[in-house]
């Protein structure tokens, strides 16, 4: 059974503690800002994931891609049974609409595939046979700056090459998108299902199954798995399998997890180390005191109880401080600062939630451990001496600094060589202080880089405004551009076409001859002045607003010939 | 009874220029509620053999019994327990824990073993060194006289079966160090104690019951008696 | 749990064996326990209980020797007196009968003398006694207590030898202190041979005041330099000297309400007792 004396520890601690305001509230700055910087960190990551996703989402204009064409009503039953598909939703393009697609979609569709890719929707989804639903920007097309909720619009709906009819519509909602046009096409004009019914005359339209996979699952994975369950109506039926936008953004993330492990080394280290420093020269300077109870009779438990306690009321009370300002942070700061980074043009990220509590407690927990732990390694130096060693300690730095006071007196002895002699006879103490002052320089360097880095595509877009920087191409899997046309070496090069390749290529039966040719892809805006001479005479749909550019390297030969390959 | 008693005690220091014999096979004994004073002079071994008796060091060789009772066997939370339950001190500087006030310092013996004051004694001693008025003090304020008054005070308040002082009128005037040495003195035969004080000092000697003289670590053969 | 349980038992037994008037040794065991801690305490509480005992029946035994001693000594006084008042009585001659008065006289003295003693030490231990150190004159107290026991000196022809350093003075009860110092001369004189001398001498340091009487009598044994400042204590060399072992400890009791201390050193031959009075 513990003696009853437990208050007498809890006294000292507190009146040691409350004896030096200085190093509490240093330690407390120390963990507050560990916390907040940790769980910044933690958010912001998380945060450029949800970020990422979105981006991805609203450049496709919907959160997966997984479609399966002309599906039946028995295959859309299945696939619903299927337990790695989440939703799946139905999408029926039955015609164009100024160069937009006319098309129509399920409630599952609209709500968990194509809304959550577009902000700022007014009104609803269309109900009434005469209500429609349009992008903003093609309402801008048609001159409405200002569209409203109700108002009457004339549209021509080209059912088909033969088939045009011309309806007026309400507006019951528009919505706004940011959709890559140049590579996922125009976006959507919504109908009712009640006008597709009326306009249909029994004609059975195609129905596309828009289903959004399990995030586990890669694009891949689940063509496979569709196509082992369920069956095709034929030949050319084919599912297309795109990876979930999280998918998307988790596989750019993974190149940056060992960057977050990183920075949280980092900042733990940095933490602790000063947390070590701080407390080492707090308890050296008790060494003495301490000595004396020993003396009358204070067991190392009972010492190191009053260590442990006000390291705990430390950590307490910068974790609090710590949560507030890292929760403000993450709450106010950190949607601005992604928008800014991630999501240029394409919308904000306001509305998006980055909070996590997980993150909070376990920037606290990490924080806490290195506190306690670099405190109780701090105090080992103290704790182990006898009371004599610890009554002598410091006659032991008195004298030393008497000796040298002494020698200066009597002249001929350089600040430099004492400067020297200090930092050499505490060497330990010089280290750690070289660590620490390194790690800072470091990290510094670290977020001066980072917030450069970054800006770096925004600098290029703003200095040459005409041209768009696109860093995709080689991150994700496109896998229908052709299995292991490019591969990567071990020197971290990429070699396009590689040897291996061509040869099987040759091998195929039917190939008769073949060649390589480098090029390059561009892609140029529309409204280029220079470029306006050419496009005089040619209409391009209004949503395409860049234009795909190819060079290619030619042989003389081939440009004799007049041959063009890729 | 032998309340105090050393066999045949050691102590060697290893310096960079050789070896240093603090205590050269130095055996002593002290008797139940004996006032006994080690005299010797500087580095003589006087402050070594006290460290010795209080368990404050170990020595390289010999044994030291304090009350019958082995120390060198017990571990080094034991022999603080045992410290704080049998021994009190008074040193010749540096005696009082600078975070707290005068009341709590000489409680804190009683406190760390989780024991309550004898009131009527604790009023009985704060008369007699007088310091009632200073109870509220940190140790900062109060001259140096009066922190040894405090340490004494502490020594007592727990009843020691032993008090090892270290020169407690070192730093003090004539006046003040014989109050000291004078209230120790009445406080041995009040309350049956033993007391042990190391001292340069002859004139003090010279009040105690039993003179223990040291010299080079070494105990001189025929203790003088007054 | 069952672990606080057993210790609970173990107190419980320990408390047991104490009512039992058994001692505990003090255990081996110094862990910061409260198992601990309480078995320290009964220990201290035991060995208090033992030390009470022993000091009560140690008094015990000394009021009984000493009801014994007095009605002892009582009894040869009185036990004159009786035979002296018959002769008295009988006697005829007024030579004889001043003889016989005279031994009277001193016996009665003798008899007032202890019941003094009897008295005093009474009011001491009932600290009826204010000690007020209103005078200074040191000198003149030594003196007045010399000149006290100067018909007992002579009559042994010992010889008085005091010597006094310039100035000195020390605050102290006259009276008191008077008796303390008559007590310690009266002690010396006792036990000193005839035709010895006694040295009295006044000192002073820093701290304190001396007042030394030495003499070259008996002195006492090695070991008793403590021991003759105890009640009724009578040391191994006073064979055959009439006292109750109070004169002693009476001093001392004097001298510590003064605030000073007593100490005894042989001399051999012969004892010296210095009286420590603080220098205030």
């Amino acid at each position: 059974m513990r003696n009853n004396n437990q208050k007498v520890v809890l006294c000292l601690a507190k009146k040691e503690y409350r004896s030096d305001r200085g190093r509490s509230i240093v330690l407390t700055g120390a963990v507050a800002f560990a916390v907040m910087m940790l769980f910044s960190v933690f958010s912001f990551a998380s945060g450029k994931l949800q970020t990422d996703m979105l981006r991805s989402a609203r450049q496709r204009g919907a959160v997966s891609n997984t479609t399966l064409e002309r599906a039946t009503q028995k295959q859309y039953e299945q696939i619903q049974e299927l337990s790695y598909i989440r939703h799946t939703g139905k999408y029926i393009q039955f015609g164009n609409v100024f160069g937009n697609r006319a098309a129509v979609v399920d409630d599952v569709a609209w709500e968990k595939i194509k809304s959550p890719a577009f902000t700022d929707i007014h009104g609803t989804y269309p109900e009434g046979k005469m209500e429609i639903m349009f992008p903003v920007r093609a309402l801008e097309m048609m001159g409405i700056s200002q569209p409203q909720i109700g108002m009457e619009l004339p549209v021509a709906i080209e059912f088909s090459e033969e088939r045009q009819e011309e309806f007026v519509f309400r507006l019951s909602g528009y919505y706004t998108e940011y959709i890559d046009t140049s590579q996922y096409g125009p976006p959507d004009v919504y109908f009712s299902q009640a006008f597709l019914d009326a306009v249909s005359d029994g004609e059975e339209w195609d129905v596309t199954l828009f289903m959004r996979q399990d995030d586990r699952v890669t694009g891949r994975q689940v063509e496979q798995k569709l196509y082992r369950d369920i069956a095709m109506r034929d030949i050319k039926q084919r599912f297309f399998g795109n990876n979930t936008s999280v998918e998307v953004a988790v596989f750019t993330m993974v190149g940056g997890f060992d960057t977050l492990f990183m920075i949280t080394v980092v900042i733990l280290l940095s933490a602790g180390l000063l947390i070590y420093n701080v407390q080492y020269i707090f308890y050296e300077r008790r060494i003495r005191e301490y000595g004396l109870l020993k003396t009358l009779g204070t067991t190392r438990k009972q010492l190191c109880a009053i260590v442990f306690w006000q390291t705990a009321v430390t950590i307490l009370r910068g974790s609090l401080l710590g949560m507030l300002a890292g929760g403000m942070l993450v709450l106010l700061v950190l949607p601005l600062l992604l928008s800014r980074m991630y999501l240029y043009r394409i919308g904000s990220a306001a509305g998006m939630i980055t909070f996590r509590p997980l993150f909070l407690v376990l920037s606290v927990l990490f924080v806490s451990c290195v506190a306690f732990l670099c405190s109780a390694l701090s105090i080992r130096h103290t704790m182990n001496l006898t009371p004599v060693e610890a009554a002598n300690y410091q006659k032991l730095e008195a004298a030393y600094t008497g000796k040298s006071v002494y020698r200066q007196k009597g002249g001929g002895f350089r600040l430099w060589q004492m400067a020297w002699r200090n930092m050499w006879r505490f060497r330990r103490r010089f280290l750690v202080s070289a660590v620490c002052l390194t790690l800072g320089l470091l990290v510094s360097l670290g977020v001066v880089m980072l917030s450069h880095g970054v800006d770096t595509a925004n600098e290029i877009e703003s200095v040459y405004w005409d041209m768009w920087v696109n860093s995709d191409i080689l991150n994700t899997d496109y896998y229908d551009i052709s299995l292991g046309s490019h591969r990567k070496n071990d020197d971290g090069t990429i070699t396009i076409f590689p040897q291996e390749f061509l040869e099987k290529i040759q091998a195929l039966p039917g190939i008769a001859e073949s060649a390589v040719t480098r090029g390059g892809f561009g892609q140029v805006k529309m409204n280029e002045e220079a470029l306006a001479l050419f496009m005089r005479d040619y209409e391009w749909p209004w949503w395409i607003d860049w234009a795909t550019f190819v060079t290619a390297e030619l042989s003389g030969e081939q440009l004799a010939e007049g041959r063009n390959l890729q | 009874m032998k309340v105090l008693e050393t066999r045949n005690v050691r102590k060697i220091y290893h310096t960079p220029s050789g070896e240093v014999h603090a205590l050269d096979g130095v055996s002593i004994s002290v008797e139940d509620g004996q006032f006994v004073a080690i005299i010797g002079s500087s580095g003589s071994g006087k402050t070594t053999l006290l460290n010795m008796l209080g368990g404050l060091d170990n020595p390289t060789d010999g044994v030291v019994f304090v009350r019958g009772e082995d120390i060198g066997r017990l571990k080094v939370d034991e022999l603080t327990v045992f410290r704080r339950r049998n021994i009190g001190f008074v040193f010749q500087n540096y005696n009082l824990v600078p975070v707290l006030n005068v009341y709590e310092n000489i409680m804190l013996p009683l406190q760390l073993d989780g024991r309550g004051p004898d009131e009527r004694f604790f009023e009985q001693i704060i008369d007699t060194l007088k310091l009632r008025e200073k109870l509220d003090s940190m140790p900062h304020m109060l001259s140096g006289g009066q922190q040894q008054r405090v340490a004494i005070a502490r020594a007592l308040s727990a009843k020691p079966a032993v008090i090892l002082a270290d020169e407690p009128t070192g730093n003090l005037d004539s006046v003040t160090g014989m109050e000291v040495v004078g209230l120790l003195k009445s406080s041995a035969s009040l309350l049956h104690q033993t007391i042990v004080v190391v001292t340069h000092n002859e004139e003090i000697a010279q009040m105690t019951d039993h003179i223990i003289r040291i010299e080079d670590g070494k105990v001189r053969g025929g203790k003088d008696e007054e | 749990m069952f672990h606080r349980r057993k210790e609970m038992q173990d107190v419980s037994f320990l408390l047991e064996r104490l009512l039992n008037g058994e001692e505990l040794e003090f255990s081996l065991e110094y862990k910061d326990e409260l198992s601990s801690k309480i078995h320290y305490q009964l220990a201290r509480l035991s060995e208090k209980i033992s030390g009470n005992e022993k000091k009560l029946q140690k008094e015990r035994d000394e009021i009984r020797e000493l009801i014994a001693e007095i009605a002892h000594q009582m009894r040869n006084p009185l036990a004159n007196m009786e035979s002296y008042l018959e002769l008295l009585q009988a006697a005829e001659d007024k030579t004889e009968r001043q003889a016989y008065l005279e031994i009277l006289r001193s016996t009665q003295s003798q008899m007032h003398f202890l019941t003094e003693s009897f008295i005093k030490m009474a009011r001491l231990e009932n600290r009826l006694i204010q000690i007020r150190r209103d005078s200074a004159a040191l000198s003149e107290t030594i003196l007045k207590s010399i000149l006290q026991v100067k018909n007992a000196a002579d009559a042994k022809n010992i010889f008085i030898e005091y010597t006094v350093a310039e100035g000195v003075q020390a605050l102290h009860d006259a009276n008191w202190l008077g008796e303390a110092i008559f007590n310690v001369l009266e002690n010396s004189i006792k036990y000193s041979p005839c035709d010895s001398v006694i040295w009295v001498s006044v000192s002073q340091n820093e701290m304190y005041t001396r007042i030394s009487v030495t003499d070259s009598g008996t002195g006492i044994c090695e070991g008793e330099e403590a021991l003759i400042f105890q009640r009724f204590y009578r040391g191994k060399e006073t064979h055959g000297q009439p006292g109750f072992g109070l004169g002693l400890y009476l001093c001392r009791e004097i001298v510590l309400l003064h605030r000073g201390f007593v100490k005894a050193k042989r001399k051999e031959p012969g004892l010296e007792i210095a009286i420590f009075l603080p220098r205030m």
